[in-house]
């Protein structure tokens, strides 16, 4: 039974992917990139780790598609004819599945018990850290303590795309915020027809104004304090089920940025300003990096949480704690200040 | 201080952040001068302990080596870390006026940061004994260095920029692909741990498919980053459009980081004496040789200068690889000291490029018209680096090729010497047309306005490299040293 | 015997729901690919996939029995329910507004 459930998965994986290839329209393109994300975590879940699959699905279906799109509003909705024939990049493809192909050749088995990555590191990691460390969810551990170090590093890389993308972008034009009315229709029947081929229809999808969508602002209103709450939710049980800092920080990020595409963005942006983000930003790289520098001078090595707390434990526990928190205030200021910056940029000044 | 090895890292990595608190460049500025000089003490007091002492570790979080990362340090990453805190020490007091000149002032805080990032990214490439880490702060140096690119002057900045990041994105996965195959052989992250257990295993003499795969996927990954001879095409655009200061920081040490890696994983994961090790010799040998004769002879005819010096040093990274193949003691030895020596002129020139674009705007052959008399220092910096380039004696480039002829003719393989001479007298055409337009060319009467010198926050880190060259060149007792071991540490195994 | 019987008619109602579930979402997939214009599109899948969301998680409620877990799943419908007709609302209104007519007759020139 399971053996057809990923076969149906993955010839869909296939489709969609085939049709991201092919499509020029970058809008399907990225409702097609949502689905590719959505389907990839169901086969994580049946693979059984749904920690992965947590977090495909919040950042690939959920965070990636908005910004995607927001991005979308700065440019063309429509892919250009490419100038040559791609057929030596296909080449390239080709030649690397065939080289990936052969190279499973030798693999285990997927699923043998008897393959080096479950007689190796992953016996101590289910063995022992329940005792060392302490989080009943072993993917807590590895990720938090035993290569909490990593983790450091992807919060970085997190950081860095931010600042990359406010360096780059940031300081160019600002939008004026106009509150565009909605038209009678009978006037607009002829933009219609052409809307679908210039894609001009989608950059005003975007900046719905809000105050005449009454049942969105009302079920936004309904919905948004649950999702942080959610959120929340997530940030602190990842100790005990999937989740974590960095689910926990795209969830609360995607509370915020619906907020902003009901309401209006230079609202949210009253409510939380770029400024406070950017401090945020650096704050969870700070709590996440002082964790680590407050184990140094308590005289255990960097992020030796052992040392935080009188007993080991509880010092892992007090350390992953504030490590997860870092690691989600940081990624929840990074994907709102993305957002801004795309939100914030005049169409086709790029 | 047991705690050397982390702060290497951490220095700049929670710097970064610091840069744009207070969104002020100048405090930017001065909080990377501040890491960039740490570091630089830090990898200076490791390698003088690896010197005395044999290799440092770091258990990080305080997990033993295959379960948790571990930092691991002997003399060759020690050589590594040198050149590339020594580097940017010498390039943030350069990028002071540099960056002021060519940025957006409210972009610059960014700049910094991002700047620290990728310093961050590059000490943690060269120090960590873990693959998958490595891949992390692979990600984090390509990922700033994108962005670094993409604030370049002029709009094309971007485009260049984007085509790294496709080129190196591609690299990157390949690697990650790479030592995912290894962790699914080996159950084991730490290139320590994998290559004990791929020998315990016997999956080496076994002629395992899936380890082949797993090797060409990292090569390939890493000769991609590396900027290896046909797969180069992103590095002219990136090295040309980019900001002064990052031209000079990338070129000297992006590249030479990669070449760590393939050191690292060819030596210390396989091993010497596997058959691996004869066919990535054989492999890399015709793309270095064809580097070096095909990007020299295209740089003759380039008239950026940039661009001229950036196919330089693909001819350069030829030079390196060329030593690499020869897989015997003095060719690693010299493709390692070769490392250090293209890291001193190729950000020599490159500041020198930077001191030009500040004064005069542009480096177009014909901007070079009379700045022999205009810009003397800095033309006479560009002479050092030049002969240094060419491999005129008592310059640092001097001691390396020289030392790569010599391996050669201990294997016999005097084809390749005269490759290597022609190379040179390739190189001497392309300094030479540049020296020639400075000197010799009358400046046109029609340019009246005021060409000076650059200020002195950019010729004194200049003229501190100018010292290196030759210093390195006349007294190199230290460097070699330090290439011989580090090659004796790879053909030893771990 | 009792018992058994209680789950056997479970089973069975569980069956009925998944499959109405099952062949309301497919009709809703069908009408979404053959309706002609916008508006009846959005309405073959608005109203299927309500419906089928209900049969499908209210068929998976009656297997999991009191648990906590039927007590999520019954979070996750009236959060489907409620959004997935938000935005089935929210689309229509703004195809209507910006223009999109919805097709009347043969004498409506389309």
């Amino acid at each position: 039974m399971e053996s057809v459930v990923d076969i149906v998965l993955l010839s869909f994986l296939c489709i969609t992917v085939v049709a991201i290839v092919y499509i020029r329209k970058l809008f399907c393109a990225i409702m097609l990139l949502g689905i590719f994300s959505l389907l990839s975590a169901s086969l994580f879940v049946t693979m059984d780790a749904v920690d992965v699959a947590f977090t495909e699905a919040a950042v690939g279906t959920g965070i990636s598609s908005i910004l995607l799109l927001s991005a979308l509003a700065l440019t063309h909705t429509r892919e250009q004819r490419p100038p040559h024939q791609p057929y030596i990049a296909l080449l390239v493809v080709v030649v690397t599945g065939a080289v990936l192909i052969y190279g499973t050749m030798d693999l285990p088995r997927f699923g043998d018990p008897n393959s080096p990555i479950h007689r190796h590191v992953a016996v101590r990691y289910i063995a022992d850290s329940p005792h060392e460390v302490g989080p009943p969810n072993i993917v807590t551990s590895v990720l938090a303590s035993y290569r909490g170090y990593d983790t450091l590093g992807e919060t970085v890389v997190i950081f860095t795309a931010g600042i990359a993308l406010v360096g780059l972008l940031g300081f160019r034009r600002r939008q004026e915020f106009k509150v565009r009315l909605y038209q009678p229709m009978d006037k607009k029947t002829s933009y219609a027809e052409n809307s679908t081929e210039d894609g001009d229809e989608f950059e005003d999808n975007i900046k719905l104004p809000g105050a005449n969508h009454m049942v969105l602002r009302i079920v936004g209103k309904m919905f948004i304090p649950l999702i942080l709450l959610f959120a929340l939710y997530v940030q602190f049980h990842g100790d005990y089920g999937p989740g974590g800092g960095f689910q926990a920080g795209v969830i609360f990020a995607s509370g915020i940025i619906l907020y902003a595409l009901i309401f209006d963005v230079e609202t949210a942006m009253r409510v939380i300003t770029p400024k406070g983000l950017r401090l945020l930003a650096v704050a969870g790289v700070f709590i996440y990096g002082g964790v680590g520098l407050v184990c140094m001078f308590l005289g255990g090595n960097f992020l030796d949480y052992n040392v935080l707390s009188a007993h080991p434990l509880h010092g892992q526990h007090l350390g992953i704690f504030l490590i997860e928190l870092g690691v989600g205030i940081n990624v929840f200021a990074i994907m709102v200040i993305m957002f801004y910056t795309f939100a914030n940029r005049k169409r086709g000044s790029v | 201080m047991s705690h050397l090895p982390i702060l290497q890292v951490i220095i700049p990595l929670l710097a970064a952040p610091l840069c744009i608190v207070f969104n002020n460049r100048r405090i930017a500025w001065f909080v990377a001068l501040c890491a960039t000089w740490a570091s630089f003490g830090v990898s200076l007091l490791i390698a003088q302990q690896v010197l005395q002492s044999g290799a440092l570790s770091y258990d990080i979080g305080g997990w033993p080596a295959p379960w948790g990362i571990d930092y691991y340090v002997d003399s060759l990453n020690a050589f590594v870390l040198l050149i590339v805190t020594g580097i940017s020490a010498l390039a943030l007091p350069y990028a002071n006026r540099s960056v002021e000149q060519e940025i957006d002032p409210r972009s610059q805080p960014y700049f910094y940061s991002l700047l620290l990032v990728c310093l961050a990214g590059l000490l943690g490439i060269s120090i960590t004994g873990d693959a998958f880490n490595m891949y992390v702060f692979l990600e984090l140096s390509s990922l700033s260095s994108y962005a670094l690119i993409g604030m370049g002057p002029r709009r094309r900045a971007l485009t260049a920029a984007y085509q790294y990041l496709v080129m190196g994105t591609i690299g990157a996965t390949f690697i990650l692909i790479g030592i995912g195959l290894l962790y699914s052989l080996t159950g084991s992250l730490n290139i320590q741990d994998i290559s004990y257990q791929l020998h315990a295993n016997n999956i080496i003499g076994s002629g395992n498919r899936t380890l082949l795969t797993a090797f060409a996927f990292i090569t390939v990954g890493l000769s991609l980053k590396l900027a290896l001879f046909p797969l180069h095409l992103w590095l002219p655009n990136a090295y040309t459009y980019a900001p002064s200061v990052i031209t000079i920081f990338l070129a000297s040490t992006a590249t030479k980081v990669a070449i760590y890696m393939l050191l690292r994983f060819c030596y210390c994961v396989v091993g010497s004496e596997s058959i691996f090790q004869l066919t990535l010799g054989q492999i890399v040998l015709l793309p270095s040789l064809a580097a070096i004769i095909v990007s020299s002879v295209v740089a003759i005819f380039q008239y950026d200068i940039k661009r001229m010096l950036a196919y330089s040093s693909i001819a350069q990274i030829g030079y390196i690889t060329l030593g690499l193949s020869m897989s015997n003691h003095s060719g690693l030895s010299a493709a390692i000291l070769h490392m250090f020596n293209h890291a001193l002129m190729k950000g020599l020139l490159f500041m020198t490029m930077g001191a030009v674009s500040y004064s005069v705007g542009s480096v177009y052959l014909t901007d070079f018209r009379g700045l022999g008399r205009r810009m003397p220092f800095t033309m006479g910096a560009f002479i050092v680096g030049g002969l240094s380039l060419m491999g005129i004696p008592m310059t640092a480039g001097f001691v390396s090729k020289w030392m790569l002829v010599q391996a050669a003719i201990e294997l016999g393989w005097w084809d390749v010497v005269i490759l290597i001479l022609i190379g040179s007298l390739l190189a001497v055409i392309y300094i030479w047309r540049v020296v020639e337009t400075a000197y010799f060319n009358p400046l046109l009467e029609l340019e009246e306005e005021e060409i000076g010198e650059a200020p002195l926050s950019l010729l004194i880190p200049m003229w501190l490299m100018v010292i290196a060259n030759i210093y390195f060149g006349i007294n190199s007792a230290i460097p070699v040293e330090f290439a011989q071991q580090a090659a004796t540490l790879l053909l030893g195994g771990m | 015997m009792d018992l058994n019987i209680f789950g056997n008619i479970l089973d069975i109602l569980t069956a009925l729901f998944l499959t109405a579930g099952c062949f309301l979402g497919i009709s809703g997939g069908i009408g979404l690919y053959r309706l002609p214009d916008f508006f009846t599109r959005q309405h073959a899948s608005g109203i299927t996939d309500s419906a089928c969301s209900f049969a499908i998680l209210f068929a998976l409620m009656l297997q999991s029995g009191f648990t906590m877990v039927t007590i999520k799943l019954f979070f996750i419908l009236i959060f489907l329910i409620i959004t997935s007709t938000t935005a089935t609302h929210a689309l229509a209104k703004t195809a209507l507004f910006k223009g999109q007519k919805p097709l009347l007759g043969r004498e409506d020139n389309h």
